[in-house]
């Protein structure tokens, strides 16, 4: 089920009204595990038997794991708990991926093997619930939370609705408090909820959909040389679709879970105002970039061994982060460029930090200019279908086709040009704030009249019901 | 002396939103988020509430009567959601007119249910080439001994033969037959799965 369709709204609107019309704290529970199951069985029905057996089993371990006495035995429990959910998303998610490059492989020492092809179907948000999951066992290993006795509270905060499919990624460390006792609902927080979520659903149909894709599919779709002009505005414009279309979604997710009294932490906090590449990850898909932090990055020793190995650790976790984000080289490579570019930082910090130059505002507006030009240098590669489209895009905006065509309309450059503006220049004004502050300075008539202009654009602009483009990870 | 911060942002003059750091009691969000709990910007969201929704109702109502003034009414979005609506009703047993803008348009799926006794299902879609559509059916749906597809004269038989060759191979062992007892415009291609006799 999709945020931006009729049949969420209404699905929606009977739930929260069924929610708040019940007394009992566990029979409110209890619904939100039929509705999030709803939610999720719309799409696929027999895969959400997949989601409640993940969750199950990963129950069942955190339990084990709780009670057992050694360091070896919960290390195994743990073990257990990884392998079960990285296969699981293995052969979902990565089994056609392999297979082929295992053929490869063998098709280089000269055998050839003709793998069957497996008509695996990819269950949506497996990557996000697998995640929501296995933060359950992780953080009982870690001691940092104990396991909870009720496993449908640990099925619904695997599956709460709003993040199930497309994030953020909610620890069940971050959740399951939330479910001990009702939340009591403060005031206006409700409204909020629901402006939130038309500001949401704004930036996802109105900008990401409206307003961008068209011209990025068509300059990422053609099949000749570009001009440095329009490969530039068509990166930028799948930069600025990716950011409406993945933070449009957390915040109706945000949104939604406040209507239904649930507090779900930032996933974006204005990234394209970064000033260097761990700035931007701070930024950028909070959930996973913690996530991987936390579980992975500290793991392996973080930046408190020699820089060498902090380096390799970084490229490691950003590899693996790459990967995370679909069965593809492509985005093998775009990992691997965030990787290289956190290590360049950490060389030029340690250089020039203590610089006096370096903290002046042209250094900084530099740095942020750099900082969002690489990052669109990388999106190519997490936009472009193989190497051979983004080989050519990077020649288009590197000066190699100089001849190149012009396909871009004016309209469509100024579009771009106006939407993509816009962004840079709101998430420079609030980098240090928050949206919350910058509402609560707002005069109210002002809040009124963007809450208006924002729903009347997403009933004239309808949209096009796409899908949100992180659904297929 | 004024840093070089400072001297910018006063010479821009910008609002105070901007360049600005939320002093501690705002900045809820500002550092690390606190445990659990969003902030709410307290502001009176009753009256902002039905103020948005009584003006959202009121210019949707406006537009509404604005663009059935000039003479627009309420339709179907053919978009790619609607073609796979009908691409679901597809059954063994159903007529699906594939093929591009020709059979799109120039089509009237009323007469054709007046002369074929049930009314086809539209699958053609402007500037398309039936035979990606074809296969899929094949492969898909028609998975009884035959079935058929209905191809407009205007597309060419000819067309359909010179694509014989290729489509053979990949229709694993499909044959075709021409029967011309059908209405003056149209003709039927029967194809024939061997792997099923």
């Amino acid at each position: 089920m999709l945020f931006n369709s009729l049949t969420f709204v209404v699905f929606f609107v009977v739930v929260v009204a069924a929610y708040w019309s019940i007394r009992s704290w566990n029979a409110r529970k209890n619904l939100l595990v039929i509705a999030s199951y709803i939610f999720y069985g719309a799409w696929n029905p027999p895969f959400a038997a997949l989601l409640f057996s993940t969750t199950a089993m990963d129950f069942w371990l955190g339990r084990q794991m709780s009670r057992a006495k050694g360091q070896r035995s919960r290390r195994a429990w743990l073990v257990a708990s990884v392998c079960m959910n990285l296969s699981m998303l293995g052969f979902f998610k990565y089994g056609n991926f392999l297979l082929e490059n295992f053929q490869w492989l063998l098709a280089r020492i000269g055998i050839i093997y003709q793998p069957p092809h497996l008509d695996i179907l990819l269950p949506v948000g497996i990557s996000f619930y697998t995640f929501h999951s296995l933060s359950y066992t992780l953080d009982i290993y870690r001691d940092v939370l104990k396991p909870t006795k009720s496993l449908r509270d640990f099925v619904l905060a695997v599956s709460f609705f709003p993040q199930l499919v497309a994030g953020p990624i909610v620890r069940a460390g971050d959740f399951l408090p939330q479910l001990v006792r009702p939340q009591p609902l403060r005031t206006g927080q409700f409204f909020w909820g629901l402006l939130l979520m038309t500001l949401g659903l704004f930036e996802k149909i109105v900008l990401a959909d409206t307003m961008l894709s068209g011209s990025a599919d068509r300059i990422f779709g053609y099949a000749g040389p570009l001009i440095a002009v329009d490969s530039w505005l068509g990166v930028m414009a799948f930069a600025g679709q990716i950011f409406f279309d993945f933070a449009g979604y957390s915040t109706c997710a945000i949104g939604a879970a406040l209507c239904l009294g649930f507090h779900l932490k930032d996933n974006f906090r204005f990234p394209y105002a970064a000033i260097g590449f761990s700035d931007f990850w701070r930024r950028w898909h909070i959930s996973l970039s913690t996530f991987l932090r936390d579980y992975l990055y500290i793991p392996l020793g973080g930046n408190q061994v020699r820089p060498v190995r902090a380096g390799t650790n970084l490229v490691v976790v950003m590899f693996l982060g790459g990967l995370w984000h679909g069965a593809a080289w492509t985005f093998v490579v775009w990992g691997l460029l965030h990787g290289s570019y956190l290590v360049v930082e950490r060389v030029l910090r340690g250089l020039f930090e203590h610089k006096a130059w370096a903290s002046t505002l042209t250094t900084r507006l530099l740095g942020g200019f750099a900082t969002f030009a690489a990052v669109c240098v990388a999106w190519v590669f997490f936009r472009a279908p193989n190497f051979t489209v983004a080989a050519r895009m990077l020649g288009g905006m590197f000066g190699g086709h100089p001849h190149g065509d012009a396909i871009l309309t004016t309209r469509e450059m100024l579009q771009i040009a106006l939407v993509t503006g816009g962004m840079i220049l709101v998430h420079w004004s609030l980098r240090d704030s928050n949206i919350e502050t910058a509402v609560l300075r707002a005069p109210p008539w002002i809040v009124t009249a963007a809450w208006t202009f924002m729903a009347c654009a997403i009933i004239l602009t309808q949209g096009n019901s796409n899908a949100f483009i992180y659904f297929q990870f | 002396m004024p840093s070089f911060t400072s001297n910018f942002k006063r010479r821009l003059r910008l609002p105070r939103l901007f360049f600005r750091k939320p002093p501690e009691i705002e900045s809820i969000h500002g550092g690390p988020p606190l445990e659990y709990v969003r902030p709410i910007p307290q502001l009176p969201w009753c009256g902002i509430t039905v103020a948005v929704v009584l003006i959202v109702i009121s210019a949707a109502f406006a537009w509404e009567l604005y663009c059935r003034s000039i003479g627009y009414g309420p339709t179907l979005h053919d978009n790619e959601d609607l073609w796979s609506s009908a691409r679901r009703r597809v059954k063994p047993e159903s007529i699906a007119i594939i093929g591009d803008s020709r059979g799109w348009y120039d089509l009237d799926l009323g007469e054709l249910e007046k002369g074929l006794g049930k009314r086809p299902v539209q699958l053609a879609m402007g500037g398309s080439c039936a035979y990606p559509v074809l296969a899929d059916l094949a492969t898909k749906i028609f998975t009884a001994p035959s079935f058929a597809v209905l191809s407009p004269v205007c597309l060419s038989r000819r067309r359909a033969r010179r694509r014989w060759i290729t489509l053979k191979k990949p229709f694993g062992g499909l044959t075709h037959k021409h029967s011309r007892n059908v209405p003056a415009n149209i003709s039927t291609c029967r194809w024939k799965n061997m792997s099923h006799f």
